[in-house]
């Protein structure tokens, strides 16, 4: 028995409070991938933390509403996660360890008349409405609306093109392109992983860091070097947001064209 | 939305009751049409919950400026993620509230690799009462401070310098002198006599 650590069930309580070293979190989310009890717990307790907030109230400034629902229409909404029954032509975030009862929750949830309607307006959200990845949201405020504005600035040129298509192997792609900015938007949802980076058969990797959903993880990765300043390779991997491709990537050109038709 | 039950786990059909006083269901059925990218659902969840994350956001950070960035980071969260939350997991409130805890938490964490945060709060635990200063939600104020002064004065500690301090359980350890095991069991059973005292959960 290892004295000087905790067993994983009497961390509960620090779990629930965020006051778990990374490596510890780590530690307990795997117990509590295992242990059905400790993830009731865990539930219970959020529960009063959900209680110590909702007694914490301190209202923001007027104007802060304003600014950030003038925001949310430029920011990306991520698909429910159902796994795989709907594998086969729309990939999504691969379900994280720690979420125990998950197909359970994907059975209530697949039942559920409202998701067929809610999956094709996320669907249609993600052609239309283009907008910036959580990746960005991550790398600060400044950073965010800067490509907020970049993307925008697209969006809204008049001689703005759209061209929406499926993509060969798998999912669709939507480009907005204008001449006038010299820039275009990508957009992109449900497409394969490059065969290069795993077998037909292998599930893909999940990435913590692009796993908002609940309990998230704690630190977000560090932001690739390459796309600090401009983004020039579109990551076509994983989470399908946008995009935006600013004057001539000449180090990184684009991949060979997928989109059909 | 009609369609959402309450999960499997219907052992669980109190929870999220007890004394918040915003009703669950209706952020339920917003969350669900948040998901779907309906504005004016996510505007009503904003005007239900904002006072609550800003509050809990505000308790850790403490500085105005940066919990009104990282409250916008919570309501982005809440927006982008609002498909991932699950009735059958908890309540609505709860999901929120971990949300913007854990932003919060990050954010001092991130501060403190940056300047060494002032350990005032070694001597001067954090006054509740600068945290919870809105007469809104008075009853549910009411009922944490009566429940909060129920623990021992080790799990209050404990509690407190955790969630509202935003340190780990190690460092409340530092902070109070004593073994960490000790700290994380007794944040354990403050927070399960909490629960038992509010009256939420299973």
């Amino acid at each position: 028995m290892r004295s000087s650590q905790p067993q994983p069930h009497s961390l509960a309580g620090a779990y629930v409070m965020n006051a778990l070293d990374p490596a510890e979190l780590r530690r307990v989310e795997r117990h509590l991938a295992r242990c059905q009890e400790c993830a009731h717990e865990v539930a219970d307790l959020r529960e009063v933390v959900g209680c110590l907030a909702a007694a914490s109230v301190s209202r923001p400034p007027a104007e802060f509403k304003a600014r950030l629902i003038a925001r949310t229409p430029m920011i990306r909404q991520l698909p429910p996660t159902v796994g795989q029954q709907q594998a086969g032509r729309w990939r999504y975030l691969p379900r994280p360890r720690w979420a125990g009862s998950w197909p359970k929750r994907i059975r209530r949830l697949a039942s559920a008349p409202v998701l067929a309607a809610a999956l094709a307006l996320s669907v249609a959200v993600a052609a239309l409405v283009i907008a910036v990845t959580g990746l960005s949201v991550q790398h600060g405020p400044a950073r965010q609306r800067h490509a907020d504005a970049a993307i925008t600035a697209i969006l809204t040129a008049p001689d703005a093109i759209m061209i929406s298509a499926a993509v060969r192997t798998a999912g669709a792609a939507t480009v907005v392109m204008s001449r006038s900015e010299r820039a275009l938007v990508f957009a992109a949802a449900g497409l394969p992983t490059p065969a290069s980076r795993s077998t037909p058969h292998a599930q893909p990797r999940y990435d913590r860091a692009r796993d908002r959903t609940w309990p998230a993880p704690r630190r977000p990765s560090r932001p690739d070097r390459g796309t600090r300043q401009r983004i020039t390779t579109p990551d076509l991997r994983d989470d399908p947001g946008p995009h935006a491709l600013r004057r001539r990537p000449k180090r990184a050109p684009l991949p060979r064209p997928l989109l059909r038709g | 939305m009609t369609g959402m039950e309450t999960g499997p786990r219907s052992a669980s059909p109190t929870r999220g009751r007890g004394i918040v006083t915003i009703p669950a269901e209706n952020l339920v059925s917003l969350l669900a049409r948040t998901a779907q990218g309906d504005h004016s659902a996510f505007e009503a969840i904003y005007d239900q919950v904002s006072a609550a994350v800003f509050g809990t956001v505000r308790g850790v950070v403490r500085d105005p400026f940066l919990s009104e960035e990282v409250t916008q980071e919570v309501f982005i969260e809440i927006w982008r993620t609002a498909s991932r939350f699950d009735a059958g997991k908890g309540s609505p409130m709860a999901w929120v509230a971990t949300i913007a805890h854990r932003r919060a938490v990050d954010r001092v964490r991130a501060e403190q690799r940056s300047a060494e945060r002032d350990r005032r709060a070694a001597s001067h635990p954090i006054a509740y009462d600068e945290v919870a200063e809105s007469a809104e939600h008075n009853l549910d104020r009411e009922r944490v401070r009566h429940c909060l002064k129920r623990l021992t004065e080790l799990q209050r500690q404990a509690v407190t310098l955790a969630y509202y301090g935003g340190y780990t359980y190690r460092e409340v350890a530092g902070l109070l002198g004593i073994p960490s095991g000790t700290v994380s069991t007794r944040m354990r059973d403050g927070l399960i006599r909490l629960r038992d005292c509010l009256g939420v959960g299973s």
